[in-house]
């Protein structure tokens, strides 16, 4: 996103001054900014002048009005909105760092210079670009109920959320919920969320009121079947059965997303501040959830690596993490890139057994191998060895859907080789697509099977041939049974 | 409260005042109550009004001449704040 030019930045749209238009054009200036109208000259006149007058405390500008009936408690809960707090961030460096007071002093300075201006504001997102893009009014200090994407969502949550949602990572689709429906931000993470909700929190993850797949989604059962306008068709597909609380949506759904790695903050010779991080990648990785909770109960979930590093602050302070390994550097992650149809979920051993798909310590560096150890996912034995009770587990790994033995109507799945392999073989009815065969068909029982290879013996017949070949036996023995009956019959006549 | 909500409350004012002139009972002193509350409810809102249309800080603000003008001599006058050569990465 372009800068604004400086003039840009601060040029107020006549419109704003008209009530019709916007509300907060009836206040004067003064009101929310300071500064002195009535004094000579452009310096006099800006001093004092709060540039955003919602940071950090916006009880005064906002809350005048908005702690009333129509909009309660957002400007008293602003202290608790994580936007203007970035209170996680801070609680994830102290984690991890060194417990002496100097130490964490020095810290908090770096953090201060480094980390804590990506912070927003109501008037931030509302009324100019957040402060950490330069800043710039939107629309002419025209307020906007809804933050602008683009200026004002992906100008901060550009990187990784912003680019996987729209599409922008070179071979990674955009996400389905862009693409096909064009939701903006604002449709999953609503004002609700947005706005704080009046309690301390560790991350994000924690709200309450955050964006949650399940509030569209929801299972398919007796009484949902029928497509929703706003929430789509139920969850009809099995695979929801079975993984539900145990596999997070973004498993299955999730493409390759933005990993970053390392990070180094200092200032120039010039005092000027920088940071480093190496370069990004692209991956996808499924790790352990560290934080199961009741209303994220799944074990498995997508885990994303973090920009951080054990020497971050070294500039400042060396020994500035010295429990850097008190937190995972591969995180729990909520990629933005949305699939129906994903390289891990186009068949059931594309994920099981596809050890590449886990996150193991082959992803971590030498410092990191503590700190993830609970994320990392100790491998299991390969499909074909974990199915090696079966008398030939490769071919039937490739050949039979592994819904058919692991059906989530059964109670467990299909251990006994009869269950198939006999005349009436649960095959004939339990087999996708299977109909209702009559075994007086002139035709294979289970052609459906046939026609896609899969022969089973003992199950596969054709009925007339049975018949016809009991006929046979049947026709030999009378055969049989009358030529020898004749022969009976002409010795006694001699 | 602003321009609309008084331009309201003269519409009422009149409109009353129009009521009460036509029923004939004590007219002079319901229309000098009318006059009075109209006047203190504009009396009240007017420097507000006044500032945020005719304040100086909206003729500079929504003249986009007037910003070019000083902040080009503003930019000219301050040091520009480049971003770090070292940084290197993806925020």
């Amino acid at each position: 996103m372009a800068p604004l030019e400086p003039y840009e930045r601060v040029l107020v749209d006549t419109d704003f001054l008209d009530e019709d238009e916007d509300v907060h054009g009836q206040v004067s200036c003064e009101t929310c900014h300071g500064g002195n109208p009535e004094a000579e000259g452009m310096e006099a006149a800006h001093e004092g002048v709060a540039k955003d007058p919602t940071y950090p405390d916006a009880t005064k500008s906002c809350g005048e009005c908005h702690m009333d009936d129509g909009h309660p408690e957002i400007a008293e809960k602003n202290s608790t909105n994580l936007h203007v707090s970035l209170a996680p961030f801070r609680k994830k460096i102290f984690l991890r760092a060194n417990p002496d007071p100097e130490v964490r002093e020095t810290i908090t300075d770096a953090m201060g210079t480094h980390c804590m201006a990506c912070h927003s504001s109501c008037g931030q997102c509302h009324v100019s670009r957040p402060q950490s893009v330069e800043g710039g009014l939107i629309e002419g200090h025209l307020f906007q109920k809804t933050p602008p994407v683009e200026t004002n969502c992906t100008s901060c949550h550009g990187s990784r959320v912003g680019k996987e949602f729209h599409g922008e990572n070179k071979g990674v689709p955009a996400d389905v919920h862009h693409l096909k429906h064009s939701m903006a931000c604002k449709e999953c993470h609503t004002g609700d969320e947005m706005h704080g909700s009046g309690h301390d929190h560790f991350d994000r993850y924690e709200v309450a009121n955050r964006a949650r797949c399940e509030s569209c989604h929801e299972l398919a059962t007796a009484e949902a079947q029928e497509e929703d306008e706003k929430k789509g068709k139920p969850l009809k597909h099995p695979s929801h059965s079975i993984h539900k609380d145990k596999v997070s949506c973004q498993v299955c759904h999730a493409v390759s997303y933005k990993n970053c790695f390392n990070c180094h903050v200092g200032k120039d010779k010039a005092g000027v501040a920088y940071f480093k991080t190496d370069a990004s990648a692209m991956d996808f990785k499924i790790g352990l959830n560290t934080k199961t909770t009741e209303d994220r109960p799944e074990k498995y979930v997508t885990v994303r690596h973090i920009p951080v590093s054990d020497k971050l602050f070294d500039f400042y302070v060396k020994d500035a993490l010295t429990n850097a390994a008190n937190a995972p550097t591969w995180k729990f992650a909520t990629p933005h890139n949305i699939q129906l149809k994903t390289p891990q979920n186009e068949t059931c051993l594309a994920c099981h057994g596809n050890d590449a798909l886990f996150l193991t310590k082959k992803d971590a560096t030498a410092w990191e191998m503590k700190a993830n150890e609970k994320v990392f996912v100790p491998l299991k034995p390969a499909p074909h060895v974990r199915h090696n009770w079966l008398e030939q587990p490769k071919y039937h790994l490739a050949k039979m859907e592994c819904l058919t033995c692991h059906d989530p109507s059964l109670a467990s799945p299909v251990q006994d080789c009869a269950q198939c392999h006999e005349a009436d073989s649960m095959l004939l009815t339990k087999a996708a697509g299977a109909p209702e065969y009559s075994l007086a068909n002139w035709s294979f029982t289970n052609k459906e099977l046939i026609e896609e290879g899969k022969y089973v013996v003992g199950s596969n017949r054709i009925p007339a041939l049975d018949i016809i070949g009991m006929l046979i036996i049947l026709l030999t023995f009378a055969g049989c049974a009358t030529h020898g009956a004749l022969r009976f019959i002409s010795r006694r006549r001699k | 409260m602003g321009v609309s909500a008084s331009k309201y409350l003269v519409m009422i004012g009149c409109e009353m005042s129009e009521r009460w002139s036509t029923s004939g009972e004590g007219d002079g002193l319901k229309l000098c109550i009318v006059f009075i509350a109209i006047i203190t409810f504009i009396s009240f809102n007017f420097p507000v009004m006044l500032n945020a249309q005719e304040s100086s800080c909206v003729t500079c603000h929504t003249s986009t001449k007037k910003l070019l003008d000083v902040l080009r001599a503003l930019e000219a006058s301050k040091p520009k704040v480049e971003k770090s050569a070292e940084s290197a990465g993806e925020g």
